[in-house]
Order: structure tokens, then C-alpha cells, then sequence
């Protein structure tokens, strides 16, 4: 992997950089959306390309049940069994075996589990996990990690202690492998919301550092106060190495994203733009629009009239994708493609706005377009404020406590 | 009952009398008298009246100069043909696209444009009764284009297309119409649509074709004498009170005072001398109310600009008609009987053909010139693959299927393109966005910064993919395995009919007479199981893709059965996982024993369409 930050803002954390794979390069700060069966869920991989996406992530829990390693060996790899000539990330499968299973029990060796289709009992250990994703063939893999089912208790330090001995275990198959050249293996920080806990595993990582290519920040997303998320965050981004990927797994809520990225986060991944627009919402730079609501059924405006993606571009009004919704799979389509255009673009102009250095400025106008109508969350001001970007400076929108995810449930709302 | 006048033939005014004929002499007899008084009828003459009509009323030509003159049986023959609407052409023998919601199933909009076949695409009305008044009804005007098309977002100068109230391809029951309205499906239920609110949509709509409102019975057959004659009436009553100039005030705010081109769907049902009559009653002239009603027009044919042949609603009426098999000379006497009387320049639309061997049969033996394409879209959702060209190629060995089942395992490691076999033949190409994966050049790929787009490298195409590839996105339900097949599929039936119009063309009719035999000889039926040509139900493709299909949506499940099923397997997962861990135990595993995680389920959030 070649890595290299090119740009840096000049006030918060953020920086650009130009990340360098087997399948070509990816600027980041970017967002990866998810193939997790190894397609976006109703897009074909060109029209994916069309969309100006380089990176995008397969799941290994679910590759390795369907087709099977056995299949994807035949084909040479998911790249070419999927048509996809791009960069690819696949995450360990860990996480899925304990959020998809309900039985999976985790010893030291590995992860217990019994498949969902035969019913038998199968162990995923570290090795295993790493010889999986190398048959899958992503151009960055990532380690086996105890995910641990809890944020907070004695089992939090048990899991990132064990995420530490399994990375070792990790890199050692990687490396005897052969795939070094073109495979890139990220260690992932744990230490659920626990400050010296994540501190100690840091630590233990960062001893690691010439064995591995990037760092993934792991546990979180899993519905903990935000104020405490982003605090982890930050504690992670400012420790880890500057010349390796720093990237914040399961985030994908735009207000998120940016926060992230202010903190030095590069890389993100997450199936809520995804899968929200397959329940027919659109995410726009005023927040989600809930197209299934009544008073779309007889808006003829498009989503959003400066929005690049095929669905705005081609005029496709709201009041006909209030008719398709939930009942077609070309309006699951028509939102996919346009959530994850609005995603690449809140990035994209995020690397705009570093590179001309006007990122602070991009931050404040972005939230105050995202939030105007209802105040700024009050995590994402102190978040800001600790890289110096003051939201409330010079506006007359007033600060709200609470997540401050945006949603629209109702017609009434 | 009927007469010449003028060179037309002439109906005797109401049906009374034909149904005291059917009644007292059987339909035996009442069919030879139809079929008698229809041959005096004076074919020229019928056709240039006709031709210099529809010039003059509307804004479609259908130009059959390239059919062949030397047939016998010009009336019923093959032909190829040009229809022109605005500025787009519609070669035929050709295909239609159909629709549901207003959208083509499982594409994208960049993906019907990618999709070179969908020149014309169908749209069923009903969907949208759910608002009043309808949704499309209300578009705001874009330049000169037809609201239904700015609403759809189907461009007019890319596409043609045409409106009916209902979906030609839904059989299920349906209550009743009754003289003044037409039962019609949304999703809030059933909506009762009069003539006059049938108007007043597709007024503002314009459309570049309406279907008219016809009376083809949805309810259980067999259908009386009597419902057949009611059938008959109100379909023609529809018909001209569509034809009908605008009077109202609410119409004078649309451009246009009355549909376009309108197309009639063919009332009759399975019997031949009912569709007999109600193409007599087409071309009757008119008098006095009635014939004020229509001004200009003479008759109501000529306010018709073509004619619409049902598959759905007349298999449902044979299933009621005990001596007659929903065979293909049964299909060639009933639609010959409805276009005897028929000026033949106007082009012929069939709804929900079966395939590619019914299409060339109504091709041969009708004159049928359009086709949607129903099936082909049907077998997509059902994970069939079609894979078959005409003229076909030559084979030695035994009969094909017209398609692959790709949910079938013998796919799981077919590394070959969908048309594509292992042995040596060499694969039939098609330009379908599947098997010649189109590549969008880097200068027309989105851009999300200025740092964005070194060392994207897609200006040459992907190679096509793999019939594995497709089986796996059926097996884990994905949608993209849907719009890939939905794609290639209208390619293969659009490559079909464009075989098909090379073999038509003069001097070439008998070797288009020996390749449809050649087609049959190669290729099996699709056909119903009911039927006694067909085979047992694994050795039909569509069948077995459609109880794959089945399996893998109940696999997947949604609502009560799934709950229940998914109770069930957490009970035995438990208890396996409780000897799982003891086991573990037993072994002396390090750590963790103690720790069995039982974090719930995730929701089910995977897929809410489909």
C-alpha cells in the first residue's frame, strides 16, 4: 500500500490523503458503502463505478457462507466473481458472528458458532478469518477481533486484551501467506468506552505498528451516548500513527462522518445510507426525507436540485418515488444510488474544503444546513469546539442536547 | 345482419337480434353467418378509407409497405412494419416493455436506457387510482412533453408510450364492471373508474397511445351469451365516448380536447362470433346520436389507431369453454375472426404472449406485429435466464430450454456468460448490460472532488457476468440478480423479433415458414402444466426457477409464518448450542466457556421491496 497525506487543515485534525491499492487509489477521506453478499444491494458494479465510488466493503461472514471460499477460489477472487475492478475492503466476519448469531460463544482459540444453514458447530479463528479473506482477495483486510457484547464490565478488557493476542495471530498468517503485496491487513483498537482501556490497547497496537498497514477503531456504533462516542474517537485519532489509514468502523450518519473527519478519521463504512433508502428515505444536506410520507405523494420537486446522482439529475420527481417506495425495487435503486452519492459528496467536498483550507468554514456551513431547523446537537458542537471550530460562533441557531440524529417519522413531525 | 354501404361492411344496429340468432341456431351457425357476411366485405376499398383516415385524425403512421405482397392470405400473413410516432420509430415485428407503478421492474432509470430494446413502454394506469385525482394528473406541464412522460421521466423523444386502466397481465378475479364503470386495482383496493373519468385522466396525461376502457371479464368463467353481449356493447360505448371531442369546460385547459391514438382492446372473449361482432360494431357506421357523438368520424374505427389482443383474459375465458383447448388454432380462429372485418393497416398488439413459439405462431398465422414483453420480465423475477435466438442455431443434439434456471446448483461454478456453454459452440452474443457489461468513461463518472479521479481506470468494458455470479445473488436475494436478468432478458426478445423482421421481408416468407419450424424442432415450450403438451414440472425451466424462487423467499420470510419458523430453530439452536459448549468445556478450551454470548437478532432490515 502507498499512503501519503497530501493535505492537512489548518485548524482541526482533518487531512487529505492518497491511499494507493492493488485496484488503484482512493482519496480519503472517504465513505465505503457496503456490498456486504458482494453487491450493492440492486446495483450492478458499473453503475457503482458510475457513481465515483473506489472503495466499497464485502462482508466475510457472509462470502464465506455464500458462494464459499471453494467458489470464490474458482473465480479468482471476489473481485472478479463480483465484476468489481476497484478497491475492496472485507471486515473479519467477528462482528457478524455475534451480531447475526445468537449462539456464538468466543474462547481463546476463536469464535464458536453454529451455521445458520447446516445447523453445524464451526470455529472462526484468527488464522482462519485472515485465510478466508484471502481467498476473498480485498485489497485491505482486517484482523479477527473480539467485539465483545458489552460496552462497559469485566468482559471489555478480556476482549481487547484477547483483540491484541489475536492480532498477533493475524499477522503471523498474513505474513506467511504470500499476500503481503497485495493484501493490506488493519489492526482494530478496542476497549469499548473505556478511556485507559482503549489507551492500553493503543498501545499494545501501536507496538505492531510496522506490521501493519492501517487501524481500524473498533466498538462503537453500538448505541453509546454520543458525547462518549466521539471523545473515543478523538482519543484513537490523535494516538494513532499519522502515516497510517485511521479508520472508525459502522459510522454513517452525515453529521457523524464530518465529525470524524474533523477528529482525523479517513475512512468509514456503514449499510445506513444503504439500507434506509431501500425503506424509502433520502438522505439530503437538510437531513433525511422520509419519501414514503404523504406530503411527497404530490411534491414534484427532485430530492435535491444541486445533486449529482442519476435519480436528481434525470428529474425523477419526489411524488413518483412516494408512489414506488417500499413496493419497487427500482426506488430501493433510484435511493441507493442517490444516498450513496450524497455520502461521496459530504466526503468529497470535505477533501475540497482541506484542501483549500477552508474546512472549518465547510463544517459550519454544512451543519448549520443540516441542523438550522432544529439547533445544533450539543455533542457535535463540543466535539468541534475540541479542534477548534466553534458552530456557535457568530449564528443565531441555538445549541440542543440529545444525538441529534435527524429523522422524519411522520407527516405530523 | 350485415350489410355494404359506402365499400365499408355495415353491422345492423343492436345485438338483440344477433343474440336471438346465437340463441335459436347455435354458435356453429351464427359463426359461418358472421364469417359469410364479413368475406363480402370490399378489402381495398375498407383499407384506403381507413388509410386516409387515420392521416388524417392522428398523429401515428404505420407503414406496412415491406409486407409480403405474393402471401395468399395478405389479410393474416407475417409482415414487418414501421410505426412512426413524433420522431420515434417502432420497427415490427417488435416488443413493448411492461411496467408496474410506472416503473420497468427492477431498473433503474440509467438501466432502461442502457437497455437498447425499450423503445416503447406500457403503462397500467390503476396504481395511480390511489390518489384522486391521480398523481400524473396534476404533473406540471414541462414544455410540449406529455405529462404522463414528464411524470415517469420517460423522455418523449426516447420513448413511446402507451396507457391502459388496467394491467393487461393480472388475471386475478376482479368484481364485476357494470355499465357504467370499470372495476380497476390499486392498492388502497378496488376503484370503480367511469368512461368519463377514464377521459379525464388520460386528457391531461397524453399519452402517445390510450388503451379505451373494454369490458374483458376478470370474474370466473364460462361466460354467458349474455355477458358476452354485454361485453360487446359497453366496450364500443366506451370506445366512443373516448373518441368523443371535448364539450366539457374542465378539458379546455389541455392542449388536446381528446386522446391521441387510441388503441382497443378486442372484446369477445373466447368466442369467436362475439369477436366477431364486436369488430363489426368497429366499423359500423353510425347514426343519428351515436353519429353526432363521434363527428367527424363515420364509424369508430376510424378513430382507431390500432388493435389489442388480451392473452390473460381469453386464456381465463377458454378455461370456461369445455370442447375448445387454449391451443394455437384456437387463438388463430378467435383473433381472425375479430380482424376479418378489420382494415388491415393498423398495427396488432398482443398482451402476455407466452413466449417466443406463441409469438411466432400469432406472427405467422394473425399478422400480429406487437408483443409486450411480459414473460421474458416474468422469468427474470423468477431467476430464468433466457437463452435462445432466432433463426436458432444449429445444433445436433436433442431439444433446448428456451433459458437457464440460475437458481439451479448445477450453476454454482459455471464460470460461462449467460449465453455462453462449456463445450465449443461459440457463445451467442448479446448487448445485454449483463453479458457486454457497458463501461461509463471516466470523463462521465461522478466526480466528488478536485483530487478525485486519477487512476480510475473503466473505459474498457468488464467482462460479462457469470451465470455463478447471477445463481449466488439469487441464492443470497439480492436485487442486482433482478435487474441483470430483467436487462438481458428484453435484449433476448428484442434480438428475437429483430430475427424475425430479416426472415419476414419478400421473396424470404418460406424460408421464415422453415426457420419457425426449425425454432420448434430446437427449442422446448414454454408451456402450462395443465396443458397436455406439457412435460412434468421439473423439466419446465420457468417452473422451476419460479418454485426456487418461492423457496428462497420463504427461506427468507417475512410476517407470522417466518416468526414461527424462526421460534422453532432458536428452540434446537439452543439446545445444539448448550452441547456445543459442554463440549468446549470437555476439551479444555481456554477462557471464554463461561462467557456464551446471546446477543439478540439483529432486526430484520435487510431488504423491504422485492
Amino acid at each position: 500500500m502507498e499512503f501519503k497525506v497530501t493535505h492537512r487543515c489548518h485548524t482541526t485534525r482533518a487531512r487529505v490523503s492518497r491511499m494507493v491499492l492493488a485496484h488503484g487509489e482512493t482519496v480519503l477521506p472517504t465513505f465505503m458503502p457496503v456490498a456486504t453478499q458482494a453487491a450493492i444491494k440492486g446495483l450492478t458494479p458499473e453503475q457503482v463505478e458510475s457513481l465515483g465510488i473506489t472503495l466499497i466493503l464485502n462482508n466475510t461472514y457472509h462470502l464465506n457462507l455464500r458462494p464459499g471460499v471453494d467458489v470464490l477460489k474458482a473465480a479468482g477472487g471476489a473481485h472478479l466473481f463480483e465484476g468489481w475492478r476497484h478497491n475492496m475492503l472485507t471486515d473479519s466476519g467477528g462482528f457478524q458472528l455475534v451480531s447475526l448469531s445468537k449462539f456464538t460463544t468466543i474462547t481463546e482459540k476463536g469464535a464458536l458458532f453454529s451455521s445458520p444453514f447446516t445447523g453445524e458447530s464451526t470455529i472462526l479463528t484468527p488464522e482462519e478469518s485472515i485465510s478466508i479473506q484471502h481467498a476473498i482477495g480485498a485489497d485491505i483486510i482486517m484482523q479477527l477481533d473480539d467485539v465483545g457484547d458489552l460496552l462497559q464490565g469485566p468482559r471489555v478488557e478480556e476482549a481487547m486484551e484477547r483483540s491484541i493476542r489475536w492480532l498477533d495471530r493475524c499477522i503471523q498468517q498474513h505474513e506467511s501467506s504470500g499476500q503481503k503485496r497485495t493484501q493490506n491487513l488493519f489492526a482494530i483498537v478496542q476497549g469499548g468506552l473505556n478511556p485507559s482501556l482503549r489507551d492500553k490497547c493503543l498501545d499494545g497496537m501501536l507496538e505492531r505498528k510496522d506490521r501493519v498497514s492501517g487501524y481500524a477503531i473498533g466498538g462503537l456504533s453500538g448505541g453509546e451516548e454520543k458525547d462518549v462516542f466521539w471523545r473515543i474517537i478523538k482519543q484513537c485519532a490523535d494516538k494513532l500513527p499519522e502515516d497510517r489509514p485511521r479508520y472508525a468502523m459502522g459510522i454513517g450518519f452525515a453529521e457523524d462522518l464530518l465529525v470524524c473527519v474533523a477528529l482525523g478519521i479517513d475512512m468509514a463504512d456503514c449499510v445506513f445510507p444503504t439500507r434506509t433508502a431501500r425503506f424509502g428515505v433520502a438522505l439530503t444536506h437538510t437531513g433525511p426525507m422520509n419519501l414514503k410520507l404523504g406530503k411527497y405523494a404530490k411534491d414534484f420537486d427532485t430530492i435535491d436540485t444541486m445533486c449529482p446522482c442519476l435519480t436528481c439529475r434525470d428529474g425523477t420527481s419526489r411524488a413518483l418515488l412516494h408512489h414506488i417506495v417500499t413496493h419497487e425495487t427500482a426506488a430501493a435503486h433510484a435511493l441507493t444510488i442517490h444516498n450513496i452519492v450524497f455520502q461521496a459528496q459530504v466526503m468529497g467536498q470535505a477533501r475540497d474544503a482541506i484542501i483549500a483550507g477552508t474546512f472549518p468554514d465547510y463544517l459550519r456551513s454544512f451543519f448549520a444546513s443540516y441542523f438550522g431547523d432544529r439547533g445544533y446537537p450539543e455533542w457535535c458542537v463540543a466535539a468541534l469546539r475540541s479542534v477548534g471550530v466553534d458552530l456557535l460562533e457568530n449564528s443565531n441557531i441555538p445549541m440542543v442536547s440529545g444525538g441529534g440524529a435527524k429523522w422524519e417519522y411522520s407527516d405530523a413531525a | 345482419m350485415f350489410f355494404i354501404e359506402d365499400g365499408l361492411v355495415i353491422q345492423d344496429p343492436g345485438l338483440q337480434w344477433q343474440q336471438d340468432f346465437f340463441d335459436s341456431h347455435g354458435p356453429a351457425a351464427f359463426f359461418r353467418l358472421s364469417l359469410r357476411a364479413s368475406r363480402i366485405e370490399v378489402d381495398q376499398d375498407n383499407f384506403h378509407l381507413a388509410k386516409k383516415i387515420s392521416i388524417m385524425s392522428s398523429s401515428i403512421s404505420f407503414d406496412l409497405s415491406s409486407s409480403d405482397p405474393s402471401l395468399n392470405d395478405s389479410k393474416f400473413g407475417p409482415r414487418v412494419a414501421k410505426l412512426l410516432i413524433r420522431n420515434i420509430v417502432i420497427d415490427t415485428p417488435g416488443i413493448l416493455a411492461c411496467t408496474s407503478r410506472g416503473v420497468v421492474p427492477h431498473l433503474s432509470r440509467d438501466n432502461v436506457t442502457r437497455t437498447k430494446g425499450i423503445r416503447w413502454i406500457h403503462v397500467p394506469f390503476e396504481s395511480f387510482l390511489e390518489h384522486k385525482p391521480p398523481v400524473p394528473t396534476l404533473q406540471p406541464q414541462q414544455g410540449q412533453s406529455p405529462r404522463i412522460n414528464s411524470f415517469l421521466r420517460f423522455s418523449e423523444d426516447e420513448y413511446l408510450l402507451s396507457v391502459s386502466l388496467r394491467d393487461p397481465g393480472d388475471g386475478r378475479e376482479m368484481p364485476a364492471n357494470t355499465n357504467t364503470f370499470v372495476t380497476a386495482n390499486c392498492i388502497r383496493g378496488v376503484r370503480k373508474v367511469t368512461p368519463n373519468d377514464w377521459r379525464s385522466y388520460m386528457i391531461p396525461c397524453n399519452p402517445d397511445i390510450v388503451f379505451s376502457l373494454s369490458d374483458l371479464p376478470l370474474t370466473p368463467p364460462p361466460y354467458s351469451q349474455k355477458r358476452l353481449t354485454k361485453s360487446i356493447e359497453r366496450s364500443a360505448l366506451w370506445l366512443a365516448d373516448i373518441l368523443r371531442p371535448s364539450e366539457s369546460i374542465s378539458d379546455t385547459r389541455n392542449t388536446r380536447s381528446k386522446p391521441s391514438n387510441v388503441f382497443v382492446q378486442m372484446a369477445g372473449s373466447a368466442s369467436a362470433p362475439a369477436r366477431s361482432a364486436f369488430a363489426g360494431s368497429l366499423v359500423e357506421i353510425l347514426h343519428g346520436q351515436e353519429a353526432i357523438g363521434i363527428q367527424p368520424l363515420k364509424c369508430l374505427d376510424e378513430g382507431v389507431a390500432g388493435y389489442v389482443f388480451d392473452m390473460v383474459p381469453l386464456r381465463l375465458a377458454l378455461k370456461g369453454v369445455g370442447d375448445v383447448s387454449p391451443d394455437s388454432l384456437t387463438f388463430k380462429s378467435l383473433f381472425q375472426a375479430s380482424l376479418l372485418a378489420l382494415p388491415q393497416n393498423k398495427p396488432r398488439l398482443v398482451t402476455s404472449v407466452r413466449g417466443p413459439h406463441e409469438a411466432l405462431r400469432l406472427i405467422r398465422d394473425v399478422g400480429i406485429d406487437l408483443f409486450d414483453t411480459h414473460w421474458a420480465q416474468q422469468a427474470a423475477n423468477f431467476g430464468v435466464a433466457l437463452d435462445f435466438s432466432f433463426p436458432a442455431p444449429s445444433t445436433g443434439s436433442g431439444k433446448r430450454d428456451l433459458g437457464h434456471n440460475l437458481y439451479d446448483t448445477m450453476y454454482t461454478r459455471d464460470f460461462t456468460s449467460i449465453m455462453e456453454t462449456r463445450d465449443t459452440i461459440p457463445p451467442t452474443s448479446c448487448l445485454c448490460a449483463a453479458c457486454s457489461p457497458y463501461s461509463t468513461p471516466s470523463s462521465e463518472t461522478i466526480s466528488h472532488s478536485s483530487v478525485d479521479g486519477h487512476g480510475m481506470n473503466s473505459d474498457s468494458p468488464n467482462p460479462p457476468y457469470t451465470k455463478a455470479f447471477l445463481h449466488h445473488l439469487l441464492h443470497t436475494h439480492e436485487m442486482s440478480a433482478h435487474s441483470l436478468l430483467a436487462m438481458h432478458n428484453i435484449t433476448v426478445m428484442d434480438a428475437f423479433f429483430a430475427g424475425i423482421r430479416d426472415l419476414i421481408p419478400q421473396n424470404k416468407t418460406s424460408l421464415f415458414q422453415a426457420e419457425i419450424q426449425r425454432f420448434f424442432e430446437t427449442y422446448t415450450e414454454d408451456t402450462d402444466m395443465d396443458d397436455t403438451t406439457g412435460g412434468d414440472e421439473s423439466s419446465n425451466v420457468f417452473k422451476a426457477g419460479e418454485k426456487a424462487w418461492a423457496e428462497v423467499e420463504l427461506l427468507r420470510g417475512k410476517g407470522r409464518l417466518t416468526r414461527e419458523s424462526e421460534k422453532a430453530k432458536a428452540e434446537s439452536a439452543a439446545a445444539a448450542n448448550e452441547v456445543l459448549r459442554k463440549e468446549m468445556e470437555e476439551k479444555g478450551a481456554e477462557g471464554g466457556s463461561k462467557a456464551a454470548l446471546t446477543v439478540p437478532l439483529a432486526p430484520d432490515g435487510d431488504i423491504v421491496v422485492g
